[in-house]
């Protein structure tokens, strides 16, 4: 049963042979539970994730259900983690979710990410980002930004010590979120950015990925651009004088 | 010297373009945002913008040469 589950990934050259044990033994962390972050946490535990945290402290609006796949109408007023908990639970029986009720912030983020191989980024704001980005870096952690907007968005993993930060290339580090149904979004662009998210993760994991570049994906054009960011010695987060005060 | 312009996202709302040819005299990848932000006043909604110069995001200090091209993007927070 469970290599039947997963005879369609192992059959990808990618993957085999050892890309699947890799990614049955790894713990993951996802932070927000809204388009993004459901649909990462939701590829991931269908490839085999076998230990993934997920942190938010909303509830499920009906404004969000049309991306967001884990949760149902009858779920409107529940929290979002404890629903995602169930729904991930039905979808992979071999999965230990730790569910927390929570906003992440610097006094709990240390903690949070500490247990995880690698973090995704399912936020909505700078702040939250920036948080992710510090403590990451912090705890040499890698991580994977994604953000989405309209018809596009971005991804880019952030593998402390060899690639560039969020910081590195001026990307904000104040101002938190701007409700989806005010700036507007497609579901087609959440699946399509947490797709490639999901995918840079597993590639960090299982192939020692440390490629940095920024993905830009417009699922309206469509149109795919990838640009490398350099590091940045000068970087509040990571730069020269970081990594010193750190070591 | 002549520059490509090139606007993702909404900034091609902003503009009403997808890329241009631009004369432009000697400046730096910073000093030029603030040339666009002048000539197209809707690009000052966000407060950063992500530059690329040459596909390659850098320093904002780099001064800008002949034929270069450079990207546009708005920093985007949605998830």
């Amino acid at each position: 049963m469970v290599l039947e589950k997963y005879l369609s990934q192992i059959a990808v050259k990618e993957i085999f042979p050892e890309g699947q044990k890799r990614i049955e033994s790894s713990s993951v962390v996802v932070i927000g539970m809204g388009g993004t972050g459901s649909s990462i946490a939701e590829i991931l535990v269908r490839m085999g994730v076998q230990k993934i945290t997920i942190v938010d402290n909303d509830t499920i609006e009906a404004s969000n259900l049309n991306r967001q796949s884990l949760y149902m109408e009858s779920d409107i007023g529940l929290k979002k983690v404890d629903v995602a908990k169930e729904q991930l639970v039905r979808m992979n029986e071999s999965v230990a979710v730790n569910a927390i009720d929570q906003k992440l912030n610097f006094l709990n983020a240390e903690e949070i990410l500490a247990g995880g191989d690698i973090i995704m980024d399912g936020t909505d704001n700078y702040s939250a980002r920036n948080v992710i980005n510090t403590t990451a870096f912090r705890l040499r952690k890698s991580w994977i930004f994604s953000a989405v907007e309209g018809t596009y968005g971005y991804v880019k993993a952030i593998i402390p010590g060899r690639t560039s930060c969020l910081s590195c290339f001026g990307y904000p580090d104040k101002g938190e979120a701007i409700s989806c149904t005010v700036q507007g979004v497609i579901p087609s662009a959440v699946k399509a950015i947490s797709s490639i998210a999901a995918t840079t993760a597993i590639k960090v994991l299982i192939k020692n990925e440390q490629n940095g570049d920024l993905i830009y994906f417009d699922s309206w054009k469509p149109s795919l651009e990838v640009m490398p960011i350099p590091k940045n010695e000068k970087c509040k987060v990571c730069g020269v004088v970081s990594e010193t005060q750190i070591s | 010297m002549k520059i490509l312009i090139k606007y993702y996202a909404k900034y091609r709302d902003s503009t009403g373009k997808k890329e241009e040819i631009l004369e432009v005299d000697e400046m730096n990848v910073r000093e030029l945002l603030g040339f666009l932000r002048n000539r197209y006043p809707k690009l000052s909604g966000d407060k950063t913008s992500l530059i690329a110069l040459n596909n390659r995001f850098g320093k904002e200090e780099v001064q800008l040469s002949d034929g270069d091209t450079v990207s546009v993007f708005p920093p985007v927070s949605g998830g």
